[in-house]
């Protein structure tokens, strides 16, 4: 099933995908329509990932807003 | 949507809203009053509130207490309603948007202009009406006001909106 | 619009004294651009409740007079009162009242900060170079932030007295609002109705503790409805009216609870309507501690400037302009006490805010009475009453009858100090 998870800042849809051999979240930027996949290993991650890299993680520059090439093979 | 036979009409409710709105805009409260079921609920709810048990409300007014508001307003001592507001409301875009158990279920559109000391105050918003059939008269059971700004600071609002 | 330059002090010294008061102190925009400064940006001044941001997270948008503040909840737990303003190029950062993000983002060009303000980043980073550090350009934060049972005050003064000196004996006031619930602790849960007057910030402080109007202002309810407030605010009242210092003010209506000696009577209500939160009482505080309580009931407090607890509700006080002012107000709600919360709802949805029984009154008279001090003559406001038959009470504190102006006198006594005091440049 669907779910909105939104703020003021940002808005997603979540959904649990059975298209592969395993669940997995399926999240949709909405204002952008970009989806992605997160898999239980990876979300186990974030659990796992310390307050000072998720903060690393939001620079807009780090990412999604910059001049870098993408990494090989990966779209921007 | 079919209506049951017995249901109140659109033109029925009309009258009835424009009725409702000039009672209220004259001052006239004990035939204001006399409008409401025993079981009445007059709701003026907070930004996009849609529960009167978890949120303040403007307004939550059982029929006890719609009867505390009249007669306080009927003391000639309510400062703020002594001189009353002068209010001119128009009441438009009259839809009937549901028949149940309850009654007959009416949407509509209205613009109210307050007049005293303060200046003039314009209020607008949508109002949603349950209409029951009661022998020969029409009354309403619940009334619910949506202020376009019920999320903002408001002046007092002391005249029946 | 240019600023009004300061006046100084010696101009407060003369405008205000012990039991009289200039009425240009309500209506001239240099005056009340000093009190911004002298009061407001210098003192504590209360923000929020802890319980209104209990996640991780969680934020509300808040106020410090015309300042919008946004409180947030950081990860760890911490709380942080920051200007909503962007420090990039002074864009407001939060549009919604309230929320739960790990970040920041401002909508304008993205700069994004963490819950404590911090800035995280900034979009293409290239255009700034190396040398741009982000440790200076973080969000504005209240330079000291401090709470008492969880009421979150904030100073915009680096250094000063510390929020609990500046409670003084107010705080006792917290404590007892807090012992009302059978957990311990005050929850604003509720929502806020926000009710705006054209009229100065200090009519609305004084109104608060002002026991002499009432019988006045509030006849038409009075006569109508059931309520014990006509008698508490009477010259047969047990009631006091109490100069607590710090420009805190408060009606003791313990004596007059007391002489009833029924619990609940403060609230209007019985034991018997509320059995599940009279025996959660009872469990905590034993039989006599909790009917002491029950008693007494909840405090009638204005801190001073802008927390203004009124046995049911709370209030928060918000200058805008010399003429403008919002009054926030929200019903208390006890953890642990979901009898006693849906019935204080129901009683404050119908006495306060824009349509409010008592409200509505209390608020056409704070407008008539800014139209009234425009006036020329005779200038000044006459605070005399009560000066007659002040005593020390039994606590040490300045004490007159329920309708006595002690209360009045004691904020200008305090408004005086802070304004003459003048600030450092
Ligand atoms: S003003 Fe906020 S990012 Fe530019
Ligand atoms: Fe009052």
């Amino acid at each position: 099933m669907d779910e909105t998870v939104e703020n003021e800042f940002a808005s997603v849809t979540v959904a649990v995908d059975e298209a592969g051999n395993d669940r997995r979240l399926r999240v949709r930027d909405n204002r952008t329509g970009r989806v992605a996949w997160f898999d239980a290993l990876l979300l186990e991650t974030f659990v796992w990932t310390p307050e000072s890299e998720l903060r690393a993680l939001l620079d807009p520059s780090r990412h999604r807003w910059t001049a870098d090439p993408a990494p090989e093979g990966e779209p921007r | 949507m079919t209506a049951p036979a017995n249901a109140i009409t659109l033109a029925d409710a009309e009258q009835f809203l424009y009725r409702e709105a000039r009672l209220a805009d004259e001052g006239r409260y004990d035939e204001w009053e006399a409008l409401w079921t025993d079981d009445a609920l007059y709701w003026v709810p907070v930004a996009d509130s849609t529960d009167t048990d978890e949120r303040i409300s403007i307004i939550c007014d059982h029929r006890s207490r719609i009867a505390l508001r009249v007669a306080q307003l009927k003391t000639g001592k309510r400062h703020s309603q002594d001189p009353r507001s002068a209010v001119a409301r128009l009441i438009s875009n009259i839809e009937i948007v549901g028949h149940d158990t309850d009654g007959t279920r009416t949407q509509a559109t209205f613009v109210a202009v307050e007049s005293r000391a303060r200046g003039i105050t314009i209020w607008a918003g949508r109002v949603e009406h349950t209409l029951v059939q009661d022998n020969d008269r029409i009354l309403m059971s619940r009334k619910q006001v949506r202020l376009v700004n019920a999320d903002q600071p408001l002046p007092t609002l002391a005249f029946l909106i | 619009m240019t600023a009004p330059t300061p006046s100084s002090g010696s101009r407060y010294q003369r405008l205000i004294e012990d039991d009289r008061v200039h009425g240009s102190l309500y209506t001239d925009p240099a005056v009340f651009a000093d009190e911004m400064e002298r009061i407001w940006y210098r003192t504590w001044v209360y923000v929020g409740h802890e319980s209104e941001i209990p996640e991780p997270g969680d934020y509300v948008v808040k106020s410090i007079g015309p300042q919008s503040i946004i409180m947030s909840r950081d990860r760890q737990g911490g709380v942080h009162l920051l200007l909503n303003r962007c420090s990039h190029r002074g864009n407001q950062l939060c549009e919604a009242r309230r929320g739960n993000t790990g970040a920041l983002r401002c909508q304008y060009h993205g700069w994004t900060f963490g819950p404590d303000g911090a800035l995280l980043g900034y979009p293409f980073r290239q255009g700034y170079g190396p040398d741009t550090p982000k440790s200076g350009l973080g969000l504005g934060r209240v330079p000291r932030t401090d709470a008492y049972q969880g009421f979150v005050f904030g100073s915009f003064a680096e250094e000063g007295p510390t929020l609990l000196e500046h409670l003084g004996s107010a705080r006792e006031a917290l404590d007892r609002v807090a012992r009302l619930s059978p957990l311990g602790r005050v929850e604003l849960t509720a929502g806020w109705l926000r009710h705006e007057v054209r009229a100065n910030w200090k009519m609305l402080v004084e109104n608060e503790t002002d026991g002499y109007h009432p019988q006045f202002v509030h006849s038409s309810i009075f006569e109508v409805g059931e309520s014990h407030v006509a008698e508490v605010y009477s010259e047969k009242s047990a009631a006091t009216a109490r100069d607590l210092g710090g420009g805190h003010t408060e009606h003791d209506l313990r004596p007059q609870f007391r002489h009833i000696d029924v619990p609940l009577a403060w609230f209007g209500t019985t034991e018997q309507r509320l059995p599940d939160y009279c025996r959660a009482m009872r469990e905590r505080h034993g039989d006599t501690t909790a009917r002491e309580i029950l008693v007494d009931g909840s405090p009638h407090i204005m801190i001073f400037p802008n927390l203004f607890i009124a046995e049911i509700q709370l209030f928060v006080i918000q200058p805008l302009a010399v003429d403008r002012t919002v009054q926030h107000v929200t019903p208390l709600q006890f953890a642990g006490a979901p009898d006693l919360n849906r019935r204080l709802l129901h009683q404050v949805s119908g006495s306060v805010g824009p349509a409010g029984f008592l409200l509505a009154d209390d608020s056409e008279m704070y407008e008539r009475n800014q139209r009234g001090v425009a006036a020329r003559l005779p200038e000044w406001l006459v605070l005399r009453r009560g000066l007659n038959r002040e005593h020390i009470d039994a606590d040490g504190h300045l004490a007159g009858a329920a309708t006595d102006e002690t209360t009045q006198r004691a904020i200008w006594r305090h408004i005086r100090t802070l304004l003459t005091e003048e600030c450092p440049a």
